[in-house]
C-alpha cells in the first residue's frame, strides 16, 4: 500500500511536471511570432525612413538586416527583393500584399514557395503605391522553444527530486493510522471512518474465531477424556497408516510412549505379523479383525475404514480374561470327565463282572463295598461340581444373613471329628463369638472343606488347630495342621480346580481335587480374604478374613 | 514431485520393517525350536525364509528406482544407500534361522542329547540383538543402534562358551561310547555359529542404522 500511494504520487508530480512544460511551450510559441512581428514592424519603419530620405535604391543596398525585404510595385512586379533571387512572379496574390494594398498595412504567417519555409510577412503600403514586404523565419520562434526544452526537461527533474521524500513523508502520513489500529480494540484507536466497516467486520471475525477455537478445543478435550476412559485400545489412522488418535489404553497395550506414538506408522509402532497381516488385509477389504499376544496378554484387534474417508480405525481390546476363562472351562471339563469316568469304569468293571456270575459268593461284600466307595466319590464330585458351578453364577439364591462365624465353625469341627480320629488326627476349636453377613450352607462347607484338608493331609498324630477371632474388627478364620506341607511351586496352584500336589496321595484319601476351589469361591462370595503360609513338613495356616459385617439392620 | 517421492519412502519404510518383522520371526523361531525341536516350525522357518528373499529382491528394485528416479541427496540418500545394504544383511539372518531350522528336521540317531543352557541362552542374546537393530531401524535411534553394535561381545563370549561345554561334553560322551553322540555335538557347533553369524549381521544392520541418521559408517563419514 505504501509503495502504492508513493508511486501514485510520483506518478502525479510527473503528470503535472510535464503538462506545465507544455503549457509553457505553448504559451512561447503563441508569444513569440507577435513579438517577431512587432520587430518586423520596427524594421519596415526603419527601411521605410531610409527610403524617405536616400531613396529606395540607396537604402536597398546599404540595407543591414536579417529579414528578408521585398519591394513590390503597385502592379505585384517584384522590384527588389534582399535575397537576390530573380524573376519572381507577380506578387499581389499574396495575403500580406492584398491586405497593404487594401488597407495600407498587412501581416501574414505562411509558407513561401520562394525560401521553401514558414515565413511571417509584413507589408506595407508605401506613399508612391508600391508595397514594402519584411519577412523572417518564423523557426526562430521555435528555436527559442527548443532551446528551452533541457531546461524544462531539468526543471521536471529537480522538482520530482525535491518532491520525494516530501511524497514519501505524505505516503506514510497516510499509511500511519492504518498501521495503528489495534485490532483488538478498534473502538480505541483512531481509524479513517472509511475503513470503520472493514475493521469492525475484522474484529466480529475475530470473536467468532475464538468462539469456535474454543468449542473445539472442548470437543477436543471431550474426545480425548472419551477416549481415555475407554477399555479398549482406541487408534485413529489416515490412509498412509499414520497415526492421528491414540488413547492411553492402547499405548499400554502396545507398550509406546503417547507422545512418540503419534505421527508415526502403525507398523512402526508394532511390527507384529499379526499387525502387519492384520493392515494389509484392511488394505484389501476395507475391515479385518485377528488375534494378537503381547507380553502375557491377549488381544483382538478389529480394524475398519472410516465411511466416506480414507483413514481407520484400530480397536484393540484386551480378551486375557475371556481366553484365560475359555481355556479353563476347557481344561476343567477335561478334568472333570476324566475324574467321573475313573470311578465309573470301576463300578461298570464290577457291575459287569457281577452281570456276568463271575464272582464268587464270597468276593461280592468286597466288591460291593468297592462299588460303593466308587459310588460315594462319584456323587460327592458330582455335588462338589454342582455346587461350583453354582458358585460359578455368583451363587443365587445365597442368603446375606448374619451368621455366627464360630457357631459354624464348631459344628464342622464336630461333624469332623470321628473321621479325624480315624486318622489319629486330634481337632482342637477355640474361638470367640464373631458375626459374619453370608450364606450359612456356604460358611458351612467353606469351614468344613478347610478342616477336611487339613484332617487328610496330615501325620498321623498330628493335630489340627482351628480358631475363630476378631482381629481389626475383621472375623478371622484360621486352620492350622502339622501336616505335611505344601511346597513353594504348588501353592499359587492349589485354589485351581483338579489341581493335586500329588496325585497318588490325593486319590487314596479320597478328595474330588475341588475342594480348595470351593473355599475360594465360597470367600469370594464373602468378599473375604485368604491368606496361605505353608512349608513342606511343617504344616500348613490357611486364614480366612471376612469383612466387618455392618451391624444396621443385623 | 516431492510428494511422490515421500510416498514412495513411506512405502519404502513399510516394507522395511515388515522384513524387519519377518526375520526377528524368524530368529526367534529358530531358538524356540532349538529348545522344543520341533519339526513343524522349523519348517515354517525354512518356508518362512522364501518369502525374506522376495522380499529382499523387491525392497532392493524399490530402492534402485529411488536412487535412478529420485536422485536422492543428503539424509534421504544415506537412507535408501543404508536400506540396500541393511536388507542384505536381514537376508543372511532369515538364511541362517533357516539352516538352524533345517539341522532341526533332520533325523537324529541315538539318543537325543540336550542342546546346552548357553547355547539357549546365545539365541535368546541373538534374537534380542536382531529385534533391537530392526528397532533402532524403525525409531531412527542412533544410540539404540550403537548399543546393538557394543552388546555383539555378548554373543561372541556366549560362542566360546558354547565351544567349551561342547568339547567337555564330548570328552564325556566319549568315555560312555554312545552313538551318532558326535555328529548332534556337531550340529550345534553350527547352530552356534549360526547364532554367532546372525548377530554379526545384526550388528551390521546397526551400523547401517547409525549411518542413516548420523551420516557417520564406523565412526567414519563416507564421502
Amino acid at each position: 500500500m505504501r509503495k502504492r500511494i508513493f508511486i501514485s504520487f510520483i506518478a502525479l508530480i510527473l503528470v503535472f511536471g510535464t503538462l506545465s512544460s507544455l503549457l509553457v511551450a505553448s504559451i512561447i510559441s503563441t508569444v513569440i511570432p507577435g513579438q517577431v512581428m512587432n520587430r518586423l514592424w520596427a524594421e519596415t519603419a526603419l527601411v521605410m525612413s531610409r527610403m524617405e530620405t536616400s531613396g529606395a535604391e540607396a537604402a536597398f543596398e546599404n540595407l543591414i538586416s536579417t529579414s528578408r525585404v521585398t519591394h513590390i510595385a503597385p502592379d505585384g512586379t517584384v522590384l527588389f527583393d534582399s535575397t537576390g533571387i530573380e524573376d519572381l512572379d507577380n506578387h499581389t496574390g499574396r495575403k500580406e500584399v492584398q491586405a497593404a494594398l487594401n488597407t495600407g498595412e498587412g501581416s501574414a504567417v505562411r509558407y513561401s514557395r520562394t525560401l521553401r519555409a514558414n515565413l511571417i510577412y509584413v507589408a506595407t503600403l508605401l506613399p508612391d503605391g508600391s508595397v514594402l514586404r519584411l519577412a523572417t523565419s518564423e523557426s526562430a520562434s521555435r528555436e527559442m522553444t527548443g532551446s528551452m526544452l533541457p531546461w524544462q526537461i531539468f526543471g521536471t527533474v529537480a522538482i520530482l527530486i525535491l518532491c520525494l521524500p516530501l511524497a514519501a513523508w505524505l505516503t506514510s502520513l497516510l499509511v500511519k493510522p492504518i498501521l495503528e489500529i489495534d485490532l483488538d480494540s478498534p473502538d480505541d484507536s483512531l481509524v479513517y471512518e472509511e475503513l470503520m466497516p472493514l475493521v469492525r467486520r475484522i474484529d466480529e471475525q475475530a470473536r467468532q474465531n475464538r468462539q469456535q477455537l474454543e468449542t473445539l478445543s472442548d470437543r477436543r478435550q471431550e474426545l480425548d477424556a472419551l477416549l481415555g476412559g475407554m477399555q479398549e485400545g482406541f487408534i485413529a489412522m489416515d490412509e498412509d497408516q499414520r497415526i492421528l488418535l491414540i488413547n492411553g489404553s492402547a499405548c499400554r497395550m502396545l507398550g509406546v510412549d503417547h507422545s512418540w506414538a503419534l505421527g508415526k506408522t502403525v507398523p512402526e509402532i508394532n511390527r507384529r505379523r499379526e499387525m502387519l497381516l492384520l493392515l494389509s488385509e484392511l488394505k484389501e477389504k476395507g475391515c479385518a479383525q485377528g488375534m494378537m499376544a503381547r507380553g502375557g496378554r491377549s488381544y483382538i484387534l478389529s480394524t475398519s475404514t472410516v465411511p466416506h474417508g480414507r483413514g481407520a480405525v484400530l480397536l484393540i481390546s484386551d480378551q486375557t480374561e475371556k481366553v484365560e476363562g475359555e481355556e479353563m472351562r476347557k481344561r476343567f471339563t477335561a478334568n472333570v470327565s476324566h475324574e467321573l469316568r475313573t470311578p465309573l469304569t470301576t463300578i461298570f468293571g464290577y457291575a459287569e463282572m457281577l452281570d456276568k456270575g463271575m464272582v464268587m459268593q464270597e468276593d461280592i461284600p468286597a466288591i460291593s463295598g468297592v462299588i460303593l466307595k466308587e459310588s460315594r466319590r462319584m456323587l460327592s464330585l458330582v455335588e462338589d461340581i454342582l455346587r461350583l458351578s453354582r458358585l460359578d453364577e455368583g451363587f443365587p439364591g445365597g442368603a446375606h444373613a448374619r451368621v455366627s462365624l464360630a457357631d459354624t465353625t464348631s459344628i464342622a469341627c464336630e461333624s469332623l471329628r470321628p473321621a479325624a480320629r480315624e486318622l489319629g488326627v486330634t481337632v482342637n476349636y477355640e474361638g470367640e463369638e464373631a458375626f459374619v453377613r453370608g450364606d450359612r450352607t456356604l460358611l458351612g462347607e467353606l469351614c468344613s472343606n478347610l478342616i477336611d484338608n487339613a484332617i487328610k493331609y496330615n501325620q498321623p498324630g498330628g493335630s489340627v488347630r482351628v480358631r475363630v477371632e476378631v482381629k481389626d474388627r475383621q472375623a478371622v478364620l484360621t486352620v492350622a495342621d502339622t501336616g505335611i506341607g505344601i511346597e513353594p511351586e504348588h501353592q499359587p496352584h492349589i485354589f485351581e480346580r483338579f489341581y493335586r500336589t500329588d496325585k497318588s496321595r490325593s486319590k487314596a484319601t479320597g478328595g474330588t481335587g475341588l475342594g480348595l476351589s470351593i473355599v475360594k469361591h465360597a470367600a469370594e462370595y464373602h468378599g473375604a480374604r485368604i491368606s496361605l503360609d505353608s512349608a513342606p513338613g511343617r504344616g500348613t495356616t490357611i486364614s480366612v478374613a471376612f469383612p466387618e459385617p455392618d451391624n444396621e439392620g443385623a | 514431485m516431492r510428494r511422490r517421492f515421500d510416498e514412495q519412502l513411506l512405502e519404502l519404510n513399510k516394507e522395511m520393517i515388515t522384513m524387519g518383522s519377518l526375520i526377528e520371526q524368524a530368529i526367534e523361531s529358530a531358538g524356540e525350536v532349538v529348545v522344543s525341536r520341533d519339526v513343524e516350525a522349523a519348517q515354517v522357518i525354512m518356508r518362512g525364509d522364501q518369502e525374506i528373499d522376495r522380499m529382499e529382491r523387491d525392497i532392493e528394485a524399490m530402492c534402485l528406482k529411488l536412487l535412478l528416479m529420485q536422485q536422492p541427496v543428503a539424509s534421504d540418500l544415506r537412507l535408501i544407500s543404508s536400506a540396500l545394504k541393511m536388507i542384505t544383511d536381514m537376508e543372511r539372518i532369515g538364511d541362517q534361522s533357516a539352516d538352524i531350522a533345517e539341522i532341526i528336521t533332520m533325523p537324529v540317531e541315538g539318543d537325543i542329547i540336550p542342546f546346552p543352557a548357553q547355547l539357549q541362552q546365545m539365541a535368546r542374546e541373538t534374537a534380542k540383538m536382531v529385534r533391537r537393530s530392526v528397532d533402532a531401524y524403525v525409531t531412527r535411534d542412533a544410540q539404540l543402534a550403537r548399543d546393538v553394535i557394543m552388546s555383539d561381545d555378548v554373543v561372541d563370549d556366549l560362542f566360546d562358551e558354547v565351544k567349551n561345554e561342547l568339547i567337555r561334553m564330548m570328552n564325556s560322551y566319549a568315555k560312555t561310547g554312545l552313538k551318532a553322540n558326535g555328529m548332534q555335538l556337531l550340529d550345534m557347533l553350527m547352530i552356534a555359529k549360526y547364532f554367532e553369524r546372525s548377530a554379526d549381521h545384526a550388528t551390521n544392520i546397526a551400523e547401517w542404522v547409525e549411518y542413516a541418521v548420523t551420516g557417520k559408517y564406523k565412526g567414519d563419514v563416507l564421502q
